[in-house]
């Protein structure tokens, strides 16, 4: 279910977005937060109580925040690598907008956790906060090597050629960051929507 | 501002499909309860959304087969794995 499913004919049938060792990574990145996905809804249907209480005490409207602000990143880095690849104009731009939106994921990220601790909430309280804090903070972890390399890719799409030559780095970078918005739209559900 | 192309506005219409999306995974919280019906709303959503960002974002879609098809698969397996869970039909060790 997505926008003109298929309408736009390919343009290149067969491309891997970027290198393919950066697949290798991403589909073992999967596999483990698939793991940590099983854990969390183990979890939860093991002690629903103690989950739900977890659960009540988490910001749902900067989670949500949070959630805005990757997929918005994920369309201007699309968006990004489109405009490398064409020859369009501004893509540097449209990283720096990226990068905006991520480091206000990484800023409200740091309300949230500050707030928990400062309420005596940590990673010991129950296995629903060792979960929480385990899982996001891996995810915040990629949140921040996402972020050093959307500025790498930035600094290619500066240079005089517009990042053409570098496009498949570029593209690389990018299904990762997009990798990082997937993991986050799961995480999300699992942690805050899931009652 | 340099206007949108054919291929920006597709992905800008899949943000906003995302958008709303989410603001109906978030909005059906009040509206259903709890349970099995919750559940499969919630991740059902979830998946869609991760299967717009594989396709159209990451641009699977123009990918070789072999590449779409394990993406594909590990949605569909993944959302089952954690729906079976979720209502129950599954147990922990």
């Amino acid at each position: 279910m997505t926008a003109e499913d298929d309408a736009a004919p390919p343009r290149r049938a067969g491309h891997i977005p970027g290198e393919a060792g950066v697949w290798v990574l991403i589909l073992g990145d999967l596999f483990v937060f698939s793991i940590f996905f099983v854990i969390i809804a183990t979890t939860r249907t093991a002690h629903p109580a103690m989950f739900a209480g977890g659960q009540a005490t988490l910001d749902r409207t900067i989670g949500l925040a949070n959630t805005m602000l990757l997929l918005t990143s994920s369309l201007f880095v699309a968006m990004a690598v489109h405009r490398v690849r064409s020859g369009r104009p501004h893509a540097p731009r449209l990283f720096t907008a990226a990068i905006g939106c991520g480091l206000g994921f990484v800023a409200l990220k740091a309300v949230e956790y500050g707030a928990k601790i400062n309420a005596g909430l940590g990673v010991t309280t129950s296995d629903f906060y060792m979960l929480y804090f385990a899982f996001t903070g891996v995810h915040l972890a990629h949140v921040l090597i996402g972020l050093a390399v959307l500025a790498f890719l930035r600094s290619a799409a500066r240079q005089p050629d517009s990042g053409r030559s570098s496009l498949v780095l570029i593209e690389s970078g990018a299904s990762f960051w997009h990798l990082v918005d997937m993991l986050w739209v799961v995480l999300f559900a699992l942690f805050y929507l899931l009652r | 501002m340099t206007p949108l192309d054919a291929y920006e506005k597709r992905l800008a219409r899949n943000w906003l499909l995302l958008v709303v999306l989410t603001l109906l995974s978030v909005e059906g919280l009040g509206r259903l309860g709890g349970g099995a019906t919750l559940a499969v709303a919630i991740l059902g959503i979830a998946f869609i959304k991760v299967r717009i960002i594989v396709l159209d974002f990451m641009e699977v879609r123009g990918a070789p087969v072999a590449l779409r098809a394990i993406l594909e698969a590990w949605i569909v397996a993944v959302c089952a794995m954690l729906l079976a869970i979720a209502v129950g039909m599954l147990r922990a060790a």
